[in-house]
């Protein structure tokens, strides 16, 4: 048994090596010129703009549910006066930036593990390379720069159309106005709980892409193995996003300890 | 590829940034960074779990916010807490201004309000340090009162005790200080009785805080009975000194009788005066503790209803109907101090078997009723003086009270005394009444 | 067990300035422990046809990808021309890919993007042209396969032998000196195939471009090989001309121009 388990651990282990590289060298070619700067645009229109109606219709219909629940506990204490702030912080502390980059990393990441899958088993990357064309960064450093830029964003319009979701449960229970809505909404909101849970989600995106393309440029095996590659894509960039939202939560509070207060 | 996504990717990114500016915009406007403010200054002894970044409000308005707490250096020091407050509202806060330290409902967080100042005042200067009130807390009170009546109870014991011996070793020694005898021995008795009804109000007052309902959360916000309730408990202390002085005195007293030596009538005289002030002093705390007790069952659960506060309300107040309303109507049952009481060997008035089975036959006719309908036990005598009609009338009122209170479960929160002396326009003997009646203030929808 | 047949007869075009376009130096190579080439060393003069012959998984494929750097050598040397393409990286690889034409066994078409658009990749890539002469170009590059109505189509709407002619439009468009050819009649039926093998001719005796093809087809082979090696089990088992095969007394060389004769 330990002869079959010790060669399965050694290539564990040559596989995180191999992430772990990948991922490096993603970061340093990102930052480094020439940049595939059309190609860039191409992928946030792909990964960014059109995750939008996905993220805002979802970010919507959490916002109803979180502020249905939220009252139902709330009116408990009587404290119906605090759905909007406990929702809204809810929504920006940690539910946001999750719920998009779990919604993101199945679209995204199942995205680019199918299309970079497929471009490696019909040789369309080594025909890339053949171009003479930087087949890494032309791919990889476009989709990994762009999903960088639009988790943010997206972040930012999930916990946008949240709050709007809760407004509209909240007005149809009690007729609150907008203004009145977020203005309460953000009275328990800090900046310390706004920018670090957002800029946060630029590692999820570099999570999704880095992982998603790593999946894809080494899919062997043809149809079967670009499947394989779109699903491996979204459960590991999901489960490494939920691992390191651990971390990176864990660091927030090291460096504001306000926000765990 | 040939499409020029350019403008559409643009759009999307400048208008995530934007979005997300405006996030930072509306958390940027509660924290003020956008708004003209001024420093203002408060010093409390105790925050309460007041923490930084705590709101501030001007009149119940939201204004700002805590931004700093200095630490005081020393156990007397007071922390100096630093207010960021909206400059459109620094005409509102004047030099009488007091800021408190607050509750936000009952999950809420603390917060720091400012009362708007008085018209004629100046306007707080800025950086200015404006009046503090002190944080209210439930708990402290009710462990200094309990403090104080254990203080009185021991205290009494041990003056009585002393007094006693002084007493009776002056009686051994000089046959001639008779008079002086009996003065203290009515002094003691004074006294005696004075801190009874001291330490059974004040035991009341903490009964009732501990039972809560209702009056808890009124006395939380009504400052003047936080007030009185404090400047008891000083009282009390006070009292206590001026007991402990006199029974220093009266040992001193007896040693003097026993050396034979001293000037034996400047030492009698001495505590026979101070006999008297604390007796002045615990017969004042029987009387503020009796006007707290009342305040404190009544004034909640009647300004809650609209009525009247019952130690404002004078006996010729009450005669002319100041409980009853326009949905309430007093229902009285009438009951002769014959029946009702009997001299005991002191000569004070107790309750007799008879009266307790006459009281329970009139209580019978107000069970029915809400046990949240007011219910008044009117005090009833006849005497040759308007004081002695005006005590005497009280008695026989708190004697019933304890009794019904007690028997029947009543909640003392609506439950009151009231000493009429002998005047009593509709009773069954014509103007004039000896006992006590027993008035419930019903709804009128029950008949 | 090799036997060395004459590898170069007299130069048909003197005129081509390298004398010598591609050269192996005792290549080896290893996937996974397995030995795919074993010291193979050839050389290619330039402005004529090589073709590289064997059956599948003997590692021609892989000798390919060697010469236009997509796979490194374990040991030994690749030369395009005068540079050592097995030790270039970065900018200077691209700068020696970007002589070369590489035609995939399936094209390999990008298919996100149009047909035309795959042929004017490249020269978006590598040259400053403005967008007429890039369409203009990609154009003609495709009339010359006989595409010149499909530019604006999608690669999965093209049949196999438009695709493979399509996937040549591309290989062409920065006019290489040097062509690699992985297949070119695989899945083809044998008349498409014989319009490619013509296609590619007419490169090199119009061009003056260099052919390197890989293939199993001995007919195609016969056309386009001024030169040819045979591969097993990744060493070179023979070379020479298609008469020296025809005349060879090895075993394998036999067997294998004697099956494709019957086919």
């Amino acid at each position: 048994m330990l002869d079959r388990a010790a060669p399965a651990a050694t290539a564990a282990l040559a596989t995180v090596g191999e992430v772990w590289l990948f991922a490096l060298k993603a970061v340093r070619e990102s930052v480094l010129p020439p940049f595939e700067f059309r190609e860039t645009v191409r992928q946030l229109y792909e990964l960014g703009v059109r995750s939008a109606p996905l993220v805002a219709i979802s970010g919507l219909a959490v916002g109803v549910v979180l502020s249905m629940h939220t009252r139902a506990s709330l009116e408990r204490f009587g404290a119906e006066a605090m759905i909007p702030a406990g929702l809204a912080i809810a929504l920006v502390r940690e539910t946001g930036p999750l719920t998009a980059a779990l919604l993101l990393s199945g679209r995204i990441g199942a995205g680019i593990g199918a299309e970079l899958g497929a471009m490696k088993v019909t040789e369309q990357i080594d025909a890339l390379e053949a171009t003479a064309v930087d087949s890494f960064r032309y791919l990889v450093v476009t989709r990994v720069v762009a999903c960088v830029i639009a988790l943010p964003i997206l972040t930012t319009i999930m916990n946008f159309a949240g709050m709007i979701g809760g407004y509209l449960a909240e007005t149809a229970a009690t007729g609150m106005s907008l203004s009145l809505y977020f203005t309460s909404a953000f009275t328990l909101i800090d900046m310390t709980d706004y920018v670090p849970a957002t800029i946060k989600t630029m590692v999820f995106g570099f999570i999704i892409a880095t992982m998603s393309s790593y999946l894809g440029f080494t899919t062997t095996s043809g149809t079967e193995g670009v499947g394989r590659a779109s699903t491996r894509a979204v459960v590991l960039s999901s489960m490494l996003i939920i691992v390191s939202n651990v971390i990176l939560v864990r660091l927030i509070f090291f460096i504001f300890p306000e926000v765990a207060g | 590829m040939s499409k020029n996504r350019l403008p559409i990717v643009g759009a999307f990114v400048v208008g995530g940034l934007l979005l997300f500016a405006v996030g930072l915009f509306l958390i940027g406007d509660r924290r003020m960074l956008f708004t003209d403010t001024f420093e203002l200054y408060a010093e409390f002894s105790r925050v309460s779990g007041l923490e930084n970044g705590g709101k501030v409000r001007v009149a119940g308005m939201d204004a700002g916010e805590v931004e700093e707490i200095h630490v005081p250096t020393g156990p007397t020091g007071k922390f100096r807490l630093k207010l960021r407050v909206r400059e459109d509202l620094h005409p509102l806060i004047r030099v009488d201004s007091v800021a408190s330290i607050q509750n936000d409902g009952l999950v809420g967080n603390k917060f720091v309000q400012v009362e708007a100042g008085s018209e004629g005042s100046p306007e707080v200067p800025p950086k200015g340090t404006i009046q503090s009130r002190e944080p209210f807390d439930l708990a402290d009170m009710l462990n200094k009162m309990n403090e104080a009546i254990d203080l009185i109870t021991a205290t009494i014991t041990e003056v009585k005790g002393g007094v006693d011996e002084a007493v009776s070793s002056i009686t051994d020694t000089a046959d001639g200080a008779q008079v002086l005898i009996a003065d203290v021995g009515k002094d003691v008795r004074a006294i005696t009785e004075s801190s009874r009804k001291a330490t059974d109000n004040l035991t009341a007052i903490v009964a009732g805080v501990r039972q809560g309902r209702g009056s808890v959360g009124k006395l939380l916000n009504d400052d003047a009975l936080y007030v009185s309730a404090r400047n008891i408990v000083s009282q009390a202390e006070k009292a206590v000194a001026n007991l402990r002085e006199a029974s220093e005195q009266a040992k001193g007293a007896v040693a003097d009788f026993r050396g034979d030596s001293g000037p034996m009538k400047g030492l009698a005289g001495n505590l026979q005066q101070t006999l008297t002030s604390a007796r002045e002093a615990m017969s004042d705390l029987a009387e503020n503790t009796e006007a707290l007790k009342r305040s404190f069952f009544f004034r909640g659960f009647f300004n809650r209803r609209g009525y009247f506060d019952l130690s404002d309300v004078s006996v010729q107040q009450y005669r002319e109907g100041a409980l009853a309303s326009g949905d309430r109507r007093p229902l009285r049952i009438w009951a002769g101090a014959p029946v009702l009481f009997a001299k005991d060997a002191d000569g004070q008035e107790q309750l007799t078997d008879d009266g307790r089975l006459r009281l329970d036959a009139a209580m019978a006719a107000f069970v029915k009723y809400p046990k949240t309908s007011p219910f008044v036990i009117e005090g009833y005598a006849e005497a040759d003086t308007g004081d002695v009609r005006f005590l005497s009338s009280r008695r026989r009122a708190e004697l019933v009270r304890d009794y019904v209170v007690g028997k029947y479960g009543l909640d003392p929160d609506f439950v009151a005394i009231m000493s009429m002396g002998a005047e009593a326009d509709d009773s069954p003997t014509g103007k004039r009444w000896d006992g006590v009646a027993l008035t419930m203030f019903v709804p009128r929808s029950v008949s | 067990m090799t036997e060395t047949l004459e590898a170069c007869e007299t130069s048909a075009r003197p005129a081509a300035p390298p004398a010598i376009a591609v050269r192996l130096d005792g290549v080896t190579k290893e996937f996974a422990g397995r030995r795919v080439l074993d010291d193979v060393s050839f050389e290619v003069p330039a402005g004529r046809g090589f073709v590289i012959l064997g059956r599948s998984g003997t590692g021609k494929s892989v000798t390919l990808r060697h010469i236009i750097g997509l796979a490194r050598p374990d040991r030994g040397r690749v030369f395009v021309g005068d540079d050592e393409i097995s030790a270039l990286d970065g900018p200077e690889l691209s700068r020696v890919r970007r002589r070369i034409g590489f035609l995939f066994q399936n094209a390999a078409l990008f298919d996100s993007i149009s047909v035309g658009e795959n042929v004017a990749f490249p020269l978006r890539r590598h040259t400053r042209l403005g967008e007429p002469e890039i369409r203009q170009r990609a154009g003609d590059k495709l009339a010359a396969v006989g595409l010149d109505k499909e530019y604006d189509k999608m690669p999965a709407d093209l049949s196999g032998g438009m695709r493979k002619r399509a996937g040549l439009a591309r290989a062409l468009a920065l006019d290489p000196d040097l062509i690699l050819v992985d297949e070119p009649s695989a899945g083809l039926d044998p008349i498409t195939a014989d319009e490619i093998d013509d296609l590619l001719l007419g490169l090199k005796r119009s061009g003056g471009a260099t052919l390197v093809v890989v293939t199993h087809n001995i007919p195609s082979a016969r056309r386009l090989g001024d030169s040819l090696v045979m591969l097993h089990e990744g060493r070179i088992v023979a070379r020479g001309s298609a008469a020296d095969f025809d005349r060879s007394t090895n075993e394998l060389v036999r067997a294998f121009m004697a099956s494709q004769h019957a086919g």
